[in-house]
């Protein structure tokens, strides 16, 4: 038996629908530009005529309820979250390596100054000594020309050196974001746990579609620090964990330690248990690798620091071992201390020190010099003249850069591909935002007026049946 | 697929920063005249271009060397042809002051004229060029020097040795690009060593020894002498040749390194300069393709169907 006012019902839950339609349609227009917004949707359902009596029911009983709301739930893709996620930490690996690498080749700068028009410039002078090898005018130049050789060394030393300070602290405020996103992940996870506790099934997200929208824009911006994955739990909380360390787990954060050595190499721990932070990609791993590279695929700052001493040692080597004393010793024109290269005291002091005492025309010792310069010589890992070896350093550091910046031209590619896949699943869209509005509307209108209908049949029972005759 | 207004946005933001980069990229290469301005924006070419700039500076230092040695060459060839010249006057007086028409008193006015010839000799073969002994070895310090018992030395050693090793008479060389000499040694100008019949080869000794004969009034060595002042004179003639064909290897290797250089800056040229013509046409369609992306950009919000609502 239907009971007198049930219509009304029906008609106050269309109009109250249509009006949370109408509310939910407002919150996806005016976030259109919120960034991490997913657009949200209402979940209707007509509401069931059946019930739970075991005796058997004459009629249509309670059919004809009407309209009723589950909750307002997320259009959104995990699938893609994840496939993001995964190329966002490559982008972010290739973006630091080149930006790195790129700082690198600025202290070089072999194309514009660099190590080349130096060493040609102590050559040439040797050259213009041999031709007068009595004249301390020459030797003077040769002096100079070799003090700027060696002031040239240290000071691209001294700017790697800089670099790699950079770096690091780049590195610092990369390590602290990381971390405070893994806090802020984590302290999500809980009040999206506690809210959740009040919904009425575990998928249903009503009450947190905005901090779930935060937490999936922190997470966005975790993976390009390294590569995470991200398992949504039944309770809410997402468990994160970086290539398989766990770094959050509810309401629980793991940190990042970074410890400076000395050499100005950077080590970085995991706090629980002290065991290195090794990554497949992301910014982090980037850094560390330029920061610590010293061969292979990651040649970093260290690598040319010691390409650079190579090079100065070897330079050294050969001009000491040049010029004769008297008693068949050789002359020390250079010498290091630490890693700084500097001119003798002897040959700074006297520019005449690499002057012949006996035979002053004598240029067999610059000749040979000449020679030894201008010819192979033997470096670990490498034979060719001293200027093919800065050649050969300087194409390495070229093609890498150009090696990672195609890497990150794919890459970048693949990421706004999804993000564009993203955005079609998730974004908002006004022209559709529209159309729901004017389908609301109507369908509030249209409750609204099943109102007056029931009200009108009521009216007939209740004001104008029994009259008869009157 | 559905297409949301941020798909939109977002392609026409990446699409006008593609615009933008190739722009401001083709503006450096405008403005700098350079294809690249590192290594890693052109490797390959970076390579090349850098071996050809070392070739180039090695090749001009070397054209230097090559015009340094010339004008050493050139000095030493000068007076190497007026000490040949004062032996051809030598000659003449020698065969004058032999001659039995002449008395004494002649002859020792002969020997003093030999002997003031052979003092210019003697001033032209230690004088310098610039700050430099022409005709010096590994000294930079007069060649020759005279005692007063008219005993030539050379460096202090007696030229009168036969023994070479007795000599500081190494060749001082240059590098060209192989190994040039520079110096002409004045003792290999002016001989050194005694025949087996005990006639001075250098000339300076010579020279003295004939004066004492004509002093002396004497014409034993005539015969020996004589012949010795000629093959002396042959010998020089010699390193004169000799100084010629360094020259000439020098304007040879000179224009070597000319051509050389040449080809060089073309190729440096090739590798590192932009084509400017080429690269303006590439510019301004990167300019136009940028103010279109620009002019589209009110376009790429359209109108939404809140337009047409009313």
């Amino acid at each position: 038996m239907r009971s007198t006012f049930l219509g009304f019902e029906t008609a106050k839950r269309g109009i109250q629908a249509n009006q949370k339609g109408l509310d939910i349609t407002g919150q996806n227009i005016t976030n259109i530009n919120t960034p991490g917004y997913t657009r949200q949707r209402v979940d209707f359902i007509s509401v069931s005529g059946s019930t739970n009596d075991r005796i058997r029911r004459i009629g249509v009983g309670n059919a004809g309820q009407g309209v009723a709301f589950s909750g307002v739930s997320q259009i959104r893709n995990e699938f893609l979250d994840a496939r993001f996620r995964n190329e966002f930490a490559q982008t972010g690996y290739y973006d630091k390596a080149v930006s790195m690498l790129d700082g690198i080749e600025a202290v070089l700068n072999e194309v514009n100054t660099g190590l080349k028009p130096a060493l040609s410039d102590v050559i040439n002078s040797l050259h213009d000594f041999s031709g007068k090898p009595d004249q301390i005018t020459n030797a003077n130049i040769v002096r100079s020309t070799t003090k700027s050789m060696a002031d040239l060394v240290n000071h691209i030393q001294s700017q790697l050196s800089q670099l790699q300070q950079q770096y690091t602290s780049d590195l610092h405020v990369d390590i602290t974001n990381l971390n405070n996103q893994l806090k802020e992940v984590s302290l999500l996870n809980e009040s999206i746990a506690q809210q959740m506790l009040t919904s009425d099934t575990p998928t249903d997200t009503t009450n947190v579609n905005e901090l779930l929208d935060q937490r999936n824009m922190i997470l966005d911006q975790l993976s390009q620090y390294g590569n995470i994955r991200v398992t949504m739990e039944l309770d809410g909380t997402a468990t994160v964990s970086m290539n398989d360390h766990p770094v959050v787990f509810g309401n629980q954060s793991e940190q990042i330690n970074l410890l400076k050595q000395p050499n100005g190499t950077v080590n970085l721990t995991w706090q629980t248990n002290g065991q290195p932070v090794i990554l497949s990609s992301g910014t982090i791993k980037a850094s560390n690798d330029f920061i610590n590279g010293t061969a292979g695929i990651t040649k970093g700052v260290p690598y040319y620091q010691a390409q650079l001493n190579q090079f100065a040692f070897a330079l050294s080597d050969l001009m000491n071992s040049t010029f004769t004393n008297e008693d068949g010793s050789f002359k020390q024109l250079i010498e290091f201390q630490g890693n700084t290269m500097k001119l003798t005291s002897d040959f700074e002091q006297n520019p005449g020190y690499i002057l012949s005492t006996t035979n002053a025309l004598d240029n067999k010792e610059i000749l040979s010099l000449i020679h030894r310069l201008e010819h192979p010589v033997s470096l670990s890992q490498f034979n060719g003249t001293l200027a093919d070896f800065v050649d050969s350093y300087v194409t390495t550091l070229g093609q890498d850069i150009s090696f990672y910046s195609s890497r990150y031209d794919v890459s970048i590619a693949i990421v706004n591909d999804i993000e564009h896949r993203r955005d079609s699943i998730s974004g908002v869209s006004l022209d559709e935002e529209g159309a729901q509005l004017m389908m609301y509307d109507k369908a509030y209108k249209a409750a609204a007026r099943l109102m007056t209908t029931m009200d009108e049949a009521l009216d007939i029972i209740i004001n104008r049946t029994g009259l008869v005759g009157r | 697929m559905r297409i949301t207004q941020k798909n939109l946005q977002r392609t026409y933001l990446s699409g006008l920063n593609r615009n933008l980069k190739q722009l401001s990229e083709s503006n450096e290469r405008l403005n700098t005249g350079r294809r690249f301005s590192r290594v890693s924006q052109n490797v390959t070419d970076a390579q090349r271009a850098l071996k050809v700039r070392d070739q180039l500076r090695r090749n001009e230092q070397y054209a230097t060397n090559v015009s340094n040695i010339q004008v050493e060459l050139h000095a030493q060839e000068t007076k190497t042809m007026q000490i040949h010249d004062l032996l051809q006057d030598v000659k003449e007086l020698v065969v004058k002051g032999y001659s039995d028409t002449n008395s004494a008193t002649d002859k020792k006015i002969i020997a003093n004229e030999i002997a003031s010839i052979r003092e210019s000799m003697l001033q032209i073969i230690n004088s310098k060029t610039t700050d430099r002994h022409t005709f010096a070895t590994v000294r930079n310090e007069s060649p020759m020097t005279v005692n007063e018992h008219n005993e030539v030395f050379f460096y202090g050693a007696s030229v009168d040795q036969n023994d070479t090793s007795a000599f500081l008479n190494q060749r001082i060389s240059m590098n060209v690009g192989t190994q040039m000499d520079l110096s002409t040694s004045a003792l290999d100008i002016l001989g050194h060593g005694t025949t087996p019949e005990g006639t001075p080869k250098n000339i300076l000794r010579l020279l003295s020894s004939i004066e004492q004969e004509l002093t002396q009034n004497e014409s034993t060595h005539r015969q020996a002498y004589m012949s010795q002042l000629d093959d002396a004179s042959n010998q020089m003639l010699m390193k004169v040749t000799d100084i010629g064909a360094r020259n000439s290897y020098l304007e040879r290797t000179l224009s070597r390194l000319q051509d050389e250089n040449l080809s060089l800056t073309t190729q440096q040229n090739h590798l590192e300069s932009i084509d400017f013509e080429e690269e303006v046409i590439f510019n301004k369609s990167f300019e136009m393709a940028w103010q279109i992306s620009l002019q589209l950009g009110s376009k790429v919000l359209p109108q939404s169907i809140f337009d047409f609502m009313r």
